[in-house]
C-alpha cells in the first residue's frame, strides 16, 4: 500500500471555489461533482423509499387497502428502477469523484467537463421517468426487469423509460470512461496498481463492467423500442422472434450489474475494517484477484435468473456450478476481512459498525444466492418473497450500508467536522435491527410460497408481512436521522477534524495526507510516493 | 512533454473504451437480429 509524505502546502489559497449557481451548472471539479452526485442519490433513495412505503402499505394487511393492483405494479417497477440506477449507482459514482483523484494522488478526474455531463444527465433522466406518472396509463408497470411481451403492452410511458434508460446508461458509461481513464493515467509517480487503495481498485474493475454491459442494456431496450413502435420482431413470436431471447440478453447485463452494485462496496469495506482494527488489510492482492475473479465469472452466470424458462440440463448444470463458484473468490474477502480483525485494537466507530453489519449481513444475502443458484430448488424459490429477501440482503444492509460506512469514514474529511458519534451510532442500530426486521422475515414467506409483485396475498402470510411492513416503516425514518446528521456536520456542528481523520496508522490512502476539509483544489503537484 | 505523451495515452484509453461500448451495444443488436427468422410473416 502505498505511503506519502504530507503533502507541503505553500501558503497560497487552494478554495477559490466559484460562487453562486454556475459553480454547480458548469462544475468540472471532482470534489464539487462528487457532492452533486450523493446528494441526487441521497434524493433518489428517499424517492424510491416512498415507493417502498407505500408497497410495505398496502402488503401490511391481506385484500386491497390503498391502492389500485396496476399502481402496486408500478411502484415495484419505479421502486427497482429508481434505487438501482438513480440511487445506489450515483452514490457509488459521488464517491468514486470524491476519492479516486484524492487516492491516487490527481488533481482531478482526467476528463472533467465530460464528468460534469454524465452527473448533468441524470437529472434529466430521471425527471422523464418520473413525469410518466403522469401520462395515459401510469408508469412503467411491467418490472424493472422489463420483460416483452408484457413490458411492450404499458402505456404513453414506455418511450419515456427507454429514452430514460438510454440516457442513464450513456451517463454510466461517461462515468466509466472518466475512472478508468483517470486510475490508468492520472496516478501520481510511485503509486503502481498495486499499491492502489482497494476502493480504487474495485471501482476500477466496475468501471470496466460498466463499460461491457450497460451497451447491452441499451442494445436490449433499443430492440423493444423498435419492437413497439417500428414494428420489428426482435422479440415477438408472432413475427420470427423469441421473448426469452431477451431474457438472456437483459441478465447478460444483469448479472454483473450485481457486481457493478456491490464491487465498490467491497473496496469501503476493504478501506475500513483495517482501520479501525489498527492493522493492515490481510491478503491486499489476494482482494485484488478475488475481485477481478468476481467480475469475470459475473459474465459467465446469467441464466441463472432465468432457470424456470426451460433450458437443457447442461444449460443448468452449467450455471448452477459456475455460480457457486463465485462463492470462492467472495470467501477470500470475506475470510481476508475476518483475518484482519483477528487480534486488531478493534473499535467500534459508525463506518466500523456498518462494515461489520455488512460482512454479517451480506454474507446471509450470499448464503441465500446459493441456495437459489440450485437449480431444482431455485423452481421452487423461483418469482416468491425468497427471492425479494435474497436481493434485499444484498443491496440494503450489502451496497447501502457500505455506502453509509463511507460516507461515515470520509464525511469529516469532506466537511472538516466531526459529526455527532453518538447520533450516527443510534443510526446504527435502529437501521441494522430495523432491516433485519423488514427483510428476514421475507424468506420465510417466500419458502411458504408467497409469489413476488402482487398486491394481496392469502391470509396464511399475514403474520409475517405485518412485521416486514413495522421493519420497513421503523427502517425509513431511521434514515431521517442520517440527514440530519450529514447535514449537522456540513453546517460545521461538531468538533474541527484532523488531516488524519481516524487518528491511526492504517487508513493509508492519500486523502488522509491532505488537510480537512479537502481544499478545493489538491495535488497540483503531484505527492511523493515511498 | 511529459504532459503531451499522458494526453495522448489519455486519447487513446477514451477512443479504445468508446470503441468497446459501441461495439458491444452493435454487436448484440446484430447478434439478436441474425437469431431472428427473416422473410414473410406468417
Amino acid at each position: 500500500m502505498a505511503h506519502a509524505e504530507a503533502h507541503a502546502h505553500d501558503g497560497h489559497d487552494h478554495n477559490h471555489a466559484p460562487s453562486g449557481i454556475g459553480r454547480w451548472l458548469f462544475a468540472t471539479n471532482h470534489k464539487d461533482i462528487g457532492t452533486m452526485y450523493l446528494v441526487f442519490a441521497l434524493i433518489m433513495f428517499f424517492i424510491g423509499g416512498a415507493m417502498a412505503m407505500v408497497i410495505r402499505l398496502e402488503l401490511f394487511k391481506p385484500g386491497l387497502q390503498f391502492v389500485d393492483p396496476g399502481f402496486f405494479n408500478s411502484m415495484t417497477t419505479m421502486h427497482a428502477l429508481i434505487m438501482i440506477f438513480g440511487g445506489v449507482m450515483p452514490a457509488w459514482t459521488g464517491l468514486a469523484n470524491w476519492m479516486i483523484p484524492l487516492q491516487v494522488g490527481a488533481p482531478d478526474m482526467a476528463l472533467p467537463r465530460m464528468n460534469n455531463y454524465s452527473f448533468w444527465i441524470l437529472p434529466f433522466a430521471f425527471t422523464l421517468l418520473l413525469l410518466s406518472f403522469f401520462l395515459p396509463g401510469g408508469a412503467p408497470a411491467g418490472g424493472w426487469t422489463l420483460y416483452p411481451p408484457l413490458v411492450l403492452q404499458a402505456g404513453d410511458s414506455f418511450g419515456l423509460t427507454i429514452f430514460a434508460i438510454h440516457m442513464m446508461g450513456i451517463s454510466s458509461i461517461m462515468g466509466a470512461i472518466n475512472v478508468v481513464v483517470t486510475i490508468m493515467n492520472m496516478r501520481a509517480p510511485g503509486m503502481h496498481l498495486l499499491k492502489m487503495p482497494l476502493f480504487c481498485w474495485t471501482w476500477l474493475i466496475t468501471a470496466y463492467l460498466l463499460i461491457a454491459t450497460m451497451p447491452v442494456l441499451a442494445g436490449a431496450v433499443t430492440m423493444l423500442l423498435t419492437d413497439h413502435y417500428f414494428g420489428t420482431s426482435f422479440f415477438n413470436p408472432a413475427g420470427g422472434g423469441d421473448p426469452v431471447m431477451f431474457q438472456h440478453i437483459f441478465w447478460f447485463f444483469g448479472h454483473p450489474e450485481v457486481y457493478i452494485l456491490i464491487l465498490p462496496a467491497f473496496g469501503i469495506v476493504s478501506e475500513i475494517i483495517p482501520t479501525f482494527s489498527r492493522k493492515p488489510l490481510f491478503g491486499y492482492e489476494s482482494m485484488v484477484y478475488a475481485t477481478g475473479s468476481i467480475a469475470f465469472l459475473s459474465f459467465i452466470v446469467w441464466a441463472h435468473h432465468m432457470f424456470t424458462v426451460g433450458m437443457p440440463l447442461a444449460g443448468q448444470l452449467f450455471f448452477m456450478l459456475s455460480t457457486m463458484l463465485i462463492a470462492v473468490p467472495t470467501g477470500v474477502k470475506v475470510f481476508n476481512w475476518t483475518t484482519t480483525m483477528w487480534r486488531g485494537s478493534i473499535s467500534y466507530e459508525p463506518p466500523m459498525l456498518f462494515a461489520l453489519a455488512f460482512l454479517f449481513l451480506f454474507t446471509i444475502g450470499g448464503f441465500s444466492g446459493l441456495m437459489l443458484a440450485i437449480a431444482p430448488a431455485d423452481f421452487q424459490y423461483h418469482d416468491t418473497y425468497f427471492v425479494v429477501a435474497h436481493f434485499h440482503y444484498v443491496l440494503v444492509p450489502g451496497a447501502v450500508f457500505a455506502i453509509m460506512a463511507g460516507v461515515y469514514y470520509w464525511l469529516p474529511k469532506w466537511t472538516g467536522h466531526m459529526y455527532d458519534l453518538k447520533l450516527a451510532t443510534w443510526h446504527f442500530w435502529l437501521s441494522t435491527i430495523s432491516v433485519n426486521v423488514l427483510f428476514f422475515p421475507m424468506h420465510f414467506l417466500g419458502l411458504a410460497g408467497m409469489p413476488r409483485r402482487i398486491p394481496d396475498y392469502n391470509v396464511q402470510f399475514a403474520d409475517w408481512n405485518m412485521v416486514a411492513s413495522i421493519g420497513g416503516f421503523a427502517f425509513g425514518l431511521s434514515q431521517v436521522m442520517f440527514v440530519w446528521i450529514v447535514l449537522k456536520s456540513v453546517r460545521g456542528g461538531g468538533p474541527k477534524a484532523s488531516a488524519r481523520v481516524w487518528d491511526d496508522t492504517n487508513s493509508e490512502g492519500l486523502e488522509w495526507t491532505v488537510p480537512s476539509p479537502a481544499p478545493f483544489h489538491t495535488f497540483e503537484t503531484p505527492p511523493v510516493i515511498k | 512533454m511529459q504532459d503531451v505523451e499522458r494526453q495522448h495515452r489519455i486519447r487513446r484509453t477514451v477512443i479504445t473504451l468508446v470503441v468497446v461500448a459501441v461495439g458491444m451495444y452493435v454487436g448484440f443488436i446484430l447478434y439478436t437480429y441474425t437469431m431472428v427468422p427473416h422473410g414473410p410473416r406468417p
